[in-house]
């Protein structure tokens, strides 16, 4: 394996990321309008007011978890009577709130005005948001988008765009600020733009061997969350993407031996990152994919980008709403799966089994099953939590690993 | 009182010639398949046809709650042959995937078993107004109803419908007030009312007058009044201890009681207008996203009103809506000087029944 030292794009992404919590902070102490808001939440239509700022808990979770100290901050919010059973994130950011965010690696986040929770990637955040309406006694908006079995449907898509307008009409109220278009479309291009350069970036990994990991994606996808709507994110990720097509030319490549190229399925077990990428590289494997990072800009049913015509931002962001976290349908999951399956030439999948992502998990065992049957691609399951190490067992984990990677072995000997 | 078993009930119906719908979650509109000649069953508390979960462990992991895991396993099963179709609706993070993993398993098996599904609205009706998208929602289920089981809506048999509804909701509650007065268990009340969900409303109607018949002139018997939150009602077991304990169940805030018959909209023949006012004002539930703020001070309100001097939470390990609240709840309760007891139930709640009988026990000791 490649030493892996941090490189530009790695260093670019803690400078702003910490640049935008500052921000963040900075912006709220001097009266900005702060609104805490669930991933799949158009972030976009806050860059189209003067004053309005926002906080994602999710990542925020994400970060701590990523950072060893998920497990301590799930412990507070158990102590206050939060079941266990309950999601990681959620019980991180109710943890970090006891205490004003004391353990934070960003100082938790500031106070917010506003809440907005969307219920198609989750509806559980509807649930979790309520527990800050009911401590801060702030307003709780939430998106309610209906779950696509199907292709989004005109009657769902109109349903959500009378939702946008109805959640800028309510800021105006609560803000006393005077939502402006034109800032709001230019803030959609710049998402636009960031992801096509994020899939740039990730048809990379078609490459053999591939230049860039599953956990490349996982870790650099934060800025779509905390930075959305900015002409930064466009930057950083063009960065990352020219970082991985260099080292195409360079040679230099994370798993150097590259035999077995794995797709992952799920949230990444955040507290397991550098552990895991290191231990699969030492067996010449490399998880080159994951359908959490690929489905950002797209629409259901593909990985590919959705293609906008740039005209109505509000169409283009109410018909790529299922874009975070693959919220649809099982079939439609399946065929976005089998297209990434065939460009990225995949041996195996792992199907992260998420003990605090039940929309996630629980259609697997058919889709794995799927897999296996139709695609002819050996998979198996793994039991991980996304962000509470108490329910991850490494050596469970890469026991089933090593033993799709034998039965990929052999396959090929026949 | 033991509950009959569902696929008892459920083929006796078949035997008579009905073509039954099996719903999830807790809240469908029974009144259009009613009115169309269809009978809904809502697949709930299923746990006594439940022998093992063979077909269910292959679709659904164990950290999955016990509701969801014991409707798969019926409806996959041999009990879930005498279901013509299935109804769904948009609920939590689990049961959303039901749908896909119904018809995917049955068209594997062979079997093409109708998929039916409507969105219900979870906007806070002071933020968006959802009412054309309800109506619309009920337009296109009336319509694909009658596209998959070849019937027809009328308004007449709609307006029939929910007067018959209208009835045996307001006869649950009547009974109800004579399980707060101790004149009727709480567990028969349990067993009539949730083996109701497998019949049609008429029978329904009948079960309910002679439940309520029976506990008539009988003297009103003491006890420590409490009231039981949670989305199902406890074991027969934990009702026995309840009973023996001398606990008086004054009030539910339970999905499958109160918060199923706890609202009846104005009688209509219009199913748009009956439903958008049923969703906007039925009683309040935690599965409900946009009814959070007025599901916990009705919740405090029963408390208040019906008098209850402990409330029994009644979690189903891993529901997520109920969980979300717990603490917030107790909170409430205890700042009231209303003493809590917090009991969790799943898939192997028959077990360590003792532990149950101890925990109410001592707690009916301290309220006394």
């Amino acid at each position: 394996m490649a030493e892996k030292t941090k490189n530009k794009a790695g260093k670019h992404l803690t400078d702003i990321l910490t640049q935008g919590y500052m921000d963040l902070h900075q912006r709220s102490a001097s009266g900005a309008f702060c609104v805490w808001i669930a991933i799949n939440v158009p972030a976009e239509i806050f860059a189209g007011f003067d004053n309005v700022t926002y906080a994602v808990p999710e990542s925020h979770a994400a970060m701590c978890a990523g950072k060893g100290i998920g497990v301590d901050m799930c412990k507070k919010s158990e102590n206050i009577g939060y079941s266990m059973d309950l999601c990681s994130y959620a019980r991180i950011d109710i943890g970090n709130n006891t205490d004003g965010g004391k353990d934070s690696p960003t100082f938790g986040l500031p106070k917010p005005d506003l809440l907005v929770s969307n219920n198609n990637n989750c509806a559980l955040l509807a649930k979790w948001f309520d527990v800050h309406h009911r401590t801060w006694k702030v307003p709780h908006y939430i998106m309610d988008i209906p779950f696509c079995y199907e292709p989004q449907k005109k009657k769902d898509h109109e349903y959500i765009v009378q939702q946008m307008h109805d959640l800028i009409r309510l800021i105006e109220n609560l803000s006393g600020q005077i939502f402006q278009m034109d800032r709001f479309s230019e803030a959609v291009h710049h998402s636009w733009d960031g992801l096509r350069e994020w899939k740039r970036f990730l048809k990379f990994a078609e490459h053999k061997p591939s230049p860039i990991t599953a956990f490349d994606t996982f870790v650099h996808m934060a800025p779509f969350l905390t930075l959305r709507g900015t002409p930064i994110l466009k930057k950083h990720i063009t960065l990352l993407a020219d970082e991985a097509e260099e080292r195409i030319f360079s040679g230099n490549f994370p798993v150097p031996d590259e035999k077995f190229r794995l797709f992952w399925d799920n949230i990444a077990p955040w507290h397991q990152l550098r552990k895991m990428s290191k231990r699969l590289a030492t067996l010449d494997a490399n998880i080159v994919g994951a359908s959490y990072t690929s489905c950002m800009g797209t629409i259901e049913g593909s990985f590919d980008l959705f293609q906008w015509n740039e005209k109505n931002p509000f169409d283009y962001i109410a018909r790529t709403m299922n874009a975070y976290m693959c919220p649809h349908g099982m079939e439609l999951r399946y065929q976005s799966m089998k297209g990434a399956i065939e460009n990225l030439s995949i041996d195996g999948v792992i199907f992260a089994s998420n003990r605090s992502c039940k929309p996630y998990s629980i259609t697997q065992m058919d889709q794995q099953k799927r897999i296996n049957e139709q695609s002819h691609v050996p998979a198996v399951m793994i039991d991980i939590d996304h962000a509470d190490a108490r329910k991850y067992s490494e050596e469970n984990t890469f026991l089933r690993i090593s033993a799709l990677l034998e039965t990929i072995a052999a396959k090929r000997t026949g | 009182m033991k509950q009959e078993q569902a696929f008892s009930v459920i083929s006796r119906q078949k035997t008579a010639g009905k073509t039954t719908i099996g719903c999830f979650p807790l809240y469908p509109p029974l009144e259009i398949f009613t009115a169309m000649g269809l009978l809904p069953v809502i697949l709930w508390n299923l746990k006594s046809d439940i022998k093992n979960f063979a077909e269910s462990d292959k679709h659904i992991q164990h950290y999955a709650c016990g509701v969801v895991r014991e409707l798969v396993q019926f409806a996959l099963s041999d009990t879930g042959i005498f279901l013509d179709g299935f109804f769904s609706y948009n609920a939590c993070d689990t049961l959303r995937n039901l749908p896909e993993i119904l018809a995917s398993s049955n068209k594997d098996a062979g079997k093409n078993v109708p998929m039916l599904r409507m969105h219900i609205p979870q906007v806070n009706r002071a933020q968006t107004v959802p009412n054309l998208y309800i109506k619309n929602e009920i337009s296109q289920l009336i319509h694909d109803i009658e596209k998959v089981f070849g019937v027809v809506f009328s308004s007449q048999r709609f307006h029939q419908a929910v007067k018959s509804y209208t009835k045996m909701r307001s006869l649950c509650i009547e009974a109800e007030k004579r399980v707060a007065k101790r004149v009727l268990s709480f567990s028969t009340f349990c067993s009539v009312v949730l083996s109701n969900f497998f019949l049609p409303v008429e029978e329904q109607i009948i079960n309910l007058m002679n439940l309520i018949g029976t506990a008539e002139n009988i003297p009103e018997k003491k006890g420590t009044d409490i009231l039981l939150s949670g989305i199902m009602p406890p074991p027969l077991h934990v009702m026995d201890a309840m009973e023996r304990a001398d606990l008086r169940v004054v009030a539910n805030d339970i999905a499958s009681l109160r918060r199923s018959y706890g609202y009846s909209p104005k009688i209509t023949d219009d199913p748009g207008e009956y439903y958008t006012d049923y969703f906007a004002n039925r009683f309040p539930c935690s599965t409900m996203l946009y009814q959070s703020d007025t599901r916990l001070t009705t919740f405090l309100d029963l408390v208040d009103s019906s008098g209850a001097r402990g409330v029994i939470l009644l979690g189903q390990k891993f529901c997520e809506y109920e969980y979300f609240e717990f603490p917030y709840l107790k909170k409430q309760l205890k700042d009231k000087g209303i003493p809590v007891l917090e009991l969790e139930f799943g898939v192997d709640d028959i077990q360590n029944t003792e532990a149950y009988s101890t925990r109410i026990e001592a707690f009916a000791e301290l309220l006394a």
